[in-house]
């Protein structure tokens, strides 16, 4: 009975050392996922600001809005 | 002691998983339940009119076709069944009677409306005694407010619903005198940084087409870029947002302008009384910017996607043709088409 007790207690530290890691990294992921995100948007922008310059193309006959142009193009593009 | 400890851990576990859940704002589906392939027979035209039939309408004995990129007049009318041609209107023009451009034209009972974004007006279209033109009774111009009227629906006799381009909300309620009563919804997207950051731009990248039936109070939205279907019911203020694989509309920001960066999505669509239509593209801009590149330019969607009134996927038609504006007779059972890569371009198919 004394060693079936102290497997099962074993058993149990083992599970709460597991959900211990597991809520760690869960949590850890999530933070840096958002950290990630907001990151890549700091890039786009970056990008869109200065390395993009002043041009976004519009080009050929097609049916998006051209936000700039207000004419129908097949593709936007930037140009750099 | 250690079983209230591993419950508390496990709780934390569970809200630990629920924080990671997927970012989408609605619900996703991943395929349709029936997948049919069709073929369609070109209607043969007696005139070469288009250069860009973007919508078409059947209307009991006629049928009008938008050409998105017309030189004389944006639309055009044939007769129905034979498709001989009748008369054009909507003529391009700067003068206060023609048209800087057409997004889309509407029937509403027995009044055509013509929707023209670059002069932010929308104009009735009568037919003459003689019965042989259409001339214009109405115009009624856009509250300033509305920035820029991409597309529009009627729900009744004196509103119009036109999305909602400054990105605040997704869809304008319009009077008949063309004031901004309210504005209502949100751009269902789970990018919170352009939604604090970039509306405009999300509002770009989210440009919907939108089609509306007074009989079942339902509102549809498909988004041009990536593949979201919304469906809002107006009779019992219902909303389902719809997110295929392609997921939401990708985009950049560029000056405050919305870049796409994925796919074409949607390019049409139509609530009939017993389903949702919509025709789907799922070609990359990638792929697009390549074949251009070749010199292929092929534009438009093989697919019809099919989905209930609420939402749910129903059957998926894959097409011969690549097609860009739809008109669903359900009750003959007969879609009209247009194709804007061809010289005979409405064909009709029939569905299974």
């Amino acid at each position: 009975m004394y060693i079936v007790m102290k497997n099962l207690k074993k058993k149990i530290w083992v599970i709460g050392l597991f959900l211990v890691v597991a809520t760690a990294v869960s949590f850890h992921i999530n933070t840096e996922k958002s950290r990630l995100d907001a990151l890549m948007f700091e890039n786009v922008e970056a990008l869109a600001s200065d390395e993009w310059g002043p041009n976004v193309d519009c080009v050929g006959s097609g049916s998006l809005d051209c936000p700039r142009i207000h004419v129908k193009v097949y593709f936007i593009a930037n140009a750099r | 002691m250690l079983v209230n400890l591993i419950r508390t851990l496990c709780l934390l576990f569970l809200l630990a998983a629920c924080t990671s859940a997927p970012h989408k704002a609605g619900l996703v589906y991943a395929d349709f339940p029936e997948t049919h392939e069709l073929k369609g027979e070109a209607i043969p035209l007696d005139t070469a009119l288009f250069r860009y039939p973007f919508r078409i309408r059947v209307q009991e004995d006629k049928v009008f076709v938008l050409d998105l990129h017309g030189t004389d007049h944006f639309c055009h009318v044939f007769r129905y069944p034979d498709f001989s041609y009748w008369t054009s209107f909507g003529k391009r023009g700067e003068s206060p009677d023609e048209q800087l451009s057409v997004e889309n034209i509407r029937w509403n009972g027995k009044k055509l409306w013509l929707l023209d974004a670059n002069k932010s007006e929308l104009t009735r279209f009568g037919c003459a005694l003689s019965g042989d033109s259409l001339f214009r009774q109405e115009t009624v111009k856009l509250d300033r407010a509305l920035l820029r009227a991409l597309d529009f629906a009627m729900v009744d006799d004196s509103t119009f619903i036109i999305p909602d381009y400054s990105g605040d909300n997704r869809f304008c309620r319009v009077n008949r005198q063309g004031r901004l009563l309210h504005k209502m919804g949100v751009i269902p997207s789970s990018n919170e940084e352009a939604l604090q950051n970039a509306r405009p731009a999300l509002a770009q990248a989210w440009r919907s087409f939108i089609d509306y039936n007074p009989r079942n109070g339902v509102l549809a939205a498909v988004t041009q870029l990536g593949e979201v279907l919304e469906v809002y019911n107006l009779k019992d203020s219902t909303h389902v947002v719809r997110i295929g694989p392609h997921g939401e509309p990708e985009f950049k920001v560029a000056e405050g302008y919305g870049i796409p960066t994925g796919i074409m999505g949607f390019s049409d669509v139509q609530v009939t009384d017993k389903a949702i239509y919509a025709v789907f593209h799922g070609r990359s801009f990638k792929e697009i910017m390549q074949n251009a590149q070749k010199g292929i330019q092929v534009d438009g969607g093989q697919y019809i996607y099919v989905f209930s009134l609420h939402g749910e996927p129903l059957c998926k038609y894959v097409l011969d043709h690549y097609i860009y504006g739809i008109s669903v007779n359900e009750s003959e059972g007969i879609i009209y088409a247009t194709d804007v890569n061809q010289d005979d371009p409405i064909m009709k198919y029939k569905m299974k």
